[in-house]
């Protein structure tokens, strides 16, 4: 079991990724209660002593690699968050998901950040397959794993629709095709 | 299928279309065509006819009439 130690670190493609500690706190908060950007994701309050306390609990999941919680810098700044929960490690499988990035943000730069975390999931963690809920209402993801990603949908439920991606799948991703577009925004 | 079979195809099941609504299709110009939509809508033609678009001719990818003559340094005529 390849465990990530809590000051992993990583600079690749121009973007720096570490673990969520508690100061993070407010940017966490910040993102996660935008009506906007987190309509579809479990919409924080607002309260950041709440989302510290949240973070101190998941840095007990992170210490047994159950979790990890990932915050994307670029230029040193603070643009987007990612999780890896649900980790198996008899079956080496993990969902992703609270995936975001503010607003304006560079499509290339959203899809390359996700293109680390799964970087980190398959080569540092070893892990091999991947599920992902997404919403069905949220209309722009469903059709970014569908057309872009190319993931496997193996089932739905009353409100999502169930993807699933394997090393095989993977291989028909068109996610780093588009590495390299501009700005506008991808709704996450 | 013809190259222009092929082309429509990919408009319509990505952006849910019927073929009347296609010209003078422009970005942005169907609800579907965002820029998620623009990502799927390249990648079908990419399987469709076979391609890797270069990143410069995806951003000019503007509308249904220039993909067709982008399409044509790819040595793909489309009708």
């Amino acid at each position: 079991m390849n465990r990530l130690s809590p000051d992993f670190e990583l600079d690749r493609y121009g973007i720096q990724i570490r673990l969520v500690c508690e100061s993070d706190a407010p940017f966490v908060t910040e993102l996660r209660s935008s009506q906007d950007l987190a309509q579809y994701l479990h919409l924080a309050d607002g309260d950041v002593e709440k989302q510290r306390r949240w973070i101190e609990e998941y840095k007990k999941r992170e210490a047994e690699g159950k979790e990890y919680y990932f915050v994307y810098f670029k230029d040193g700044q603070p643009f987007g968050l990612h999780r890896l929960y649900n980790i198996d490690w008899t079956h080496l499988s993990f969902t992703s998901g609270s995936w975001i990035c503010k607003k304006g943000m560079p499509n290339g730069l959203c899809l390359t950040a996700a293109v680390i975390v799964m970087e980190i999931a398959y080569d540092n963690l070893g892990l091999l397959i991947e599920f992902i809920d997404v919403r069905k209402e949220n209309e722009n993801i469903v059709r970014l794993h569908r057309d872009v990603f190319r993931a496997i949908e193996y089932g739905e439920t009353e409100l999502d629709y169930l993807f699933l991606t394997t090393p095989e799948s993977r291989k028909n991703s068109r996610l780093k095709r588009f590495l390299g577009l501009p700005a506008n925004g991808i709704p996450v | 299928m013809t190259n222009l079979e092929k082309y429509n195809q990919a408009f319509c099941t990505t952006f849910n279309l019927e073929e009347a609504q296609l010209a003078g299709l422009q970005y942005q110009g169907t609800e579907l065509w965002d820029s998620v939509g623009h990502m799927g809508l390249i990648a079908n033609l990419e399987d469709a006819f076979d391609i890797m678009m270069e990143m410069d001719d995806i951003i000019d990818f503007s509308s249904y009439e220039k993909g067709k003559e982008l399409l044509k340094k790819y040595d793909i005529v489309v009708g």
